[in-house]
């Protein structure tokens, strides 16, 4: 399997990616450890996220991933969109559709991306474009909480400890967590593209001031004891606005939130089908269908409060281990063994 | 054969026997230059008998004169007698006249078929610009488009679909400007058409359409030459046939449905307005009934307290549930608008006047359905139709089901899905192998701008392009 991706194309896949998932959900864990701080701890790690992004730029033709790496690429991320599938199920039932059985909704998130994965790539790729659309709403909804913010929530920042700001700090890391796709969607950009320097700055910076904005938004809007007793406070924020011809909101922003939750799904799916039809290509239909039901059977057993409470509790590892630890490790071994991506296509 | 029947009646004979004696096929012998017997054959239902007269006399003159090209002329040829031809051409409505001693036939090329005369499309009307419409007749058709393209690159091709029917149908594009992979394909597509009898566009679309079962059409189809020329300068290939006054323009984009010719014949501002407010009307047409329903069904708390408390006691007392009150007033609206077609105009106005108002009140009246739900359905209704192409109208109304069923089942996240799955619908969907969400996907943020916007016509030199292979097969 084979993509020819634009610049803009590559770039709204890996922003669909880094935000689809996580956007209502990392700003509690971020807040709650990183106290008043938080904000400024999340500029920090980001620096550090351009600056890792910047590195990738570099030397993402040394990122081959052999037989082991796929195999550990492919559980994680098996597991990681059964997780997200677990948890957008969640987040449906606790806000829209209570009623709704586990197994409907497990059909409804992943009919639509077994239809999208069993169509050509080009669709997989250019969904994400209506995630733009989306922002928009989005801001423009945060935005009628203004009157309500405490620009004093943000002060003092010295209060936070050194613990505080590591765990904030992993946290924060935990926002960007698949830039393991950055490294796998690379090379298929077409060559005449300009993606370092400006172009790439742009990019984390658009990516940088979305999940900023989130996070100042709550901050502005709640009291710190308050982020103990909600998971999803950009949920709560909306929950709490009334405009004219809406009452809730927060109804409207789960509703689209489901919409790009299943374009994450696409997408990510999208980054595992490259991988893995890479060099085998026999079957290929039947394979997409058996993992959409491996996604399915794991989503299905995991989809309870608890199991997701718990989960979420570790869910900083992930960026630690497959975002950053074991992409440097495959980086700087195929540079020590002088291997690019170029001499493994052929 | 009987011994007394000379040549000419033994041949007249078989002429007639292989027309099956058709009461307008006319064979009779005539008399040619220096004592020679002739046949003349025609069909008299489609022959403009005059004027062949006035070339039978020309003829014989000009034989008189010992003229060299005496037979031919704009009408007229003479080629060697073929059986199989004579058949052709006469069913073609030519005049054929066969000469037994040389073995030749002479062809009169002037065939009298009925057809209307030009007037101003039923389902396209514009409120400024060309009042003028195609016909089914090739010629006419021609005429009204290369009145507006004066240029030798406008070029028009045929080719004949139907074994028995015979039917000559017409593809025009502007060479150098054309996408050269769209017209090989329509080349292809129609070369491969295999078929007895070929009657109509629709069936013509469905051959050369990329997805025959997708609910949106891929091709667009007008009356309009003014459209027409617009769309062959884009780069598209037009498709006309003898037998309709609609033209098949590919590949197009699903945003080329939204456009008019009367947002270019208007004033930018308010051409861009309405264009904007036309896909809006998109958005309406299919998800407004849905969201109404997941509301009362499910989200009642969406809506805030003083609205909310209306709805509840408008439909407090209706004994169906929404998606049964929706479905009822949405069939009558679709049988409303199928008699209002079938009917002459004048009666087709009454039925929508006693359908909407009266059936409407006592619909409510009678406690089927709520006030709310009227509302709903109506300004839905009135979005669908402000689409301009009526076969991406019949879309849109058919659509709007399977998102009033999912909402009726499962709420907001039964729209999401479907919108999700309707959205990769159109991302797979092609037309002559080009994408149909062009220019947002491929995504060209100049193009898209002007999607939205009509701008004036500043730059006349550079010819718009819908289609850019190069960019499309990017991804």
């Amino acid at each position: 399997m084979n993509i020819q991706l634009t610049r803009i194309q590559f770039f709204i896949i890996i922003f669909t990616l880094f935000t689809g998932f996580v956007y209502i959900s990392i700003q509690t864990p971020i807040i709650s450890h990183g106290k008043r701080s938080a904000w400024l701890i999340f500029i920090a790690s980001s620096i550090f996220i351009y600056l890792l992004l910047v590195f990738y730029e570099k030397t993402y033709k040394y990122f081959i991933l052999g037989k082991v790496t796929t195999m550990i690429y492919h559980l994680y991320w098996l597991f990681h969109l059964s997780f997200a599938v677990a948890y957008s199920m969640y987040i449906v039932s606790t806000w829209i559709s209570p009623y709704t059985p586990k197994i409907a909704l497990l059909f409804l998130f992943l009919l639509p991306s077994l239809y999208a994965s069993l169509s050509r790539a080009e669709t997989a790729v250019n969904v994400g474009i209506v995630f733009g659309i989306f922002i928009f709403f989005f801001i423009f909804f945060v935005l009628n909480a203004y009157e309500d913010f405490e620009f004093r929530n943000l002060l003092p920042i010295g209060e936070s400890g050194w613990k505080d700001w590591m765990w904030g700090s992993l946290y924060s890391l935990n926002a960007y967590r698949n830039a393991e796709c950055y490294l796998i969607l690379r090379k298929f950009v077409m060559k005449d593209e300009k993606i370092s320097g400006m172009p790439l700055f742009i990019f984390i910076f658009s990516l940088f001031a979305m999940f900023l904005f989130s996070i100042l938004s709550v901050m502005l809007y709640f009291s710190m004891e308050e982020f103990n007793l909600i998971s999803e406070p950009i949920l709560y924020l909306l929950h709490a606005q009334e405009v004219t011809f809406v009452k809730r909101l927060d109804l409207i922003f789960v509703f689209i939130w489901v919409f790009i939750t299943i374009i994450t799904l696409i997408n990510y799916i999208l980054v595992v089908r490259l991988v893995h039809f890479q060099k085998v290509r026999k079957f290929a239909k039947s394979r997409i269908v058996i993992y959409h039901l491996f996604i399915f059977v794991i989503a299905y057993f995991i989809a309870k409060f608890e199991s997701i409470q718990m989960i979420r509790q570790y869910y900083w590892i992930p960026f630690l281990v497959f975002g950053l630890l074991l992409p440097i490790l495959i980086i700087s071994w195929n540079k020590i063994r002088g291997r690019t991506i170029f001499d493994s296509s052929k | 054969m009987t011994e007394e029947q000379n040549p000419e009646q033994v041949i007249l004979t078989k002429l007639k026997d292989s027309f099956y004696n058709s009461a307008d096929f006319v064979a009779k012998p005539i008399s040619w230059w220096d004592n020679e017997v002739a046949i003349l054959c025609f069909y008299s239902s489609i022959v403009n008998k005059a004027d062949v007269e006035r070339i039978m006399y020309f003829f014989k003159e000009h034989l008189r004169d010992d003229n060299m090209y005496w037979g031919e002329s704009i009408y007229t040829s003479v080629i060697p007698l073929d059986e199989k031809q004579l058949a052709k051409f006469l069913c073609d409505g030519e005049t054929i006249i066969v000469r037994l001693k040389t073995r030749e036939m002479i062809r009169i090329n002037l065939p009298e078929m009925a057809y209307r005369q030009t007037d101003e499309p039923a389902s396209e009307h514009v409120l400024q610009g060309s009042r003028e419409g195609l016909v089914e007749n090739f010629d006419v058709n021609i005429s009204l488009i290369r009145k507006r393209v004066k240029s030798h690159r406008l070029v028009v091709k045929q080719k004949t679909i139907g074994y028995e029917t015979n039917t000559t149908v017409y593809y025009l594009y502007m060479e150098q400007l054309v996408d050269e992979e769209a017209l090989q394909l329509v080349e292809e597509r129609l070369d491969k058409i295999k078929v007895d009898l070929f009657y109509s566009t629709g069936q013509l679309t469905d051959y050369m359409e990329d997805s025959v079962w997708s609910p949106f059409p891929q091709l667009l189809k007008t009356e309009r030459p003014d459209r027409i020329i617009a769309s062959l300068h884009e780069g598209k290939i037009a498709i006309l046939s003898d037998l309709s006054t609609t033209a098949i323009i590919g590949p197009t984009s699903f945003f080329s449905f939204y456009q008019t010719p009367d947002d270019f014949n208007g004033r930018a501002v308010t051409g861009s307005f309405y264009r904007i407010l036309r896909i809006f009307s998109f958005i309406i047409a299919i998800f407004l009934p849905a969201f109404y329903i997941a509301i009362v069904s499910f989200h009642f708390e969406i809506l805030p307290l003083e609205l909310s408390n209306q709805i509840k006691s408008d439909i407090e007392n209706i004994p169906y549930r929404p998606i049964l009150e929706a479905v009822i007033l949405e069939m009558t609206i679709e049988l409303i608008r199928e008699a209002s077609i079938r009917l002459p105009t004048s009666v087709g106005q009454t039925i929508g006047i006693v359908g909407g108002l009266v059936i409407g009140d006592a619909i409510v009246s009678a406690g089927l359905v709520s006030n709310m739900m009227i509302i709903i359905v109506a300004f839905t209704a009135i979005s669908s139709y402000v689409v301009p192409s009526t076969e991406m109208n019949s879309s849109i109304r058919f659509l709007r089901f399977p998102f009033m069923i999912l909402a009726a089942f499962f709420g907001f996240i039964g729209i999401a899905f479907g919108a999700i799955i309707l959205l990769i619908h159109l991302l797979n969907l092609t037309s002559l192998k080009r994408p149909y969400l062009t220019p947002i996907i491929p995504f060209n943020p100049k193009a898209i701008f002007k999607i939205f916007i009509r701008m004036p016509f500043f730059k006349p030199s550079k010819h718009p392009k819908s289609f850019s292979p190069n960019e499309d097969g990017k991804s």
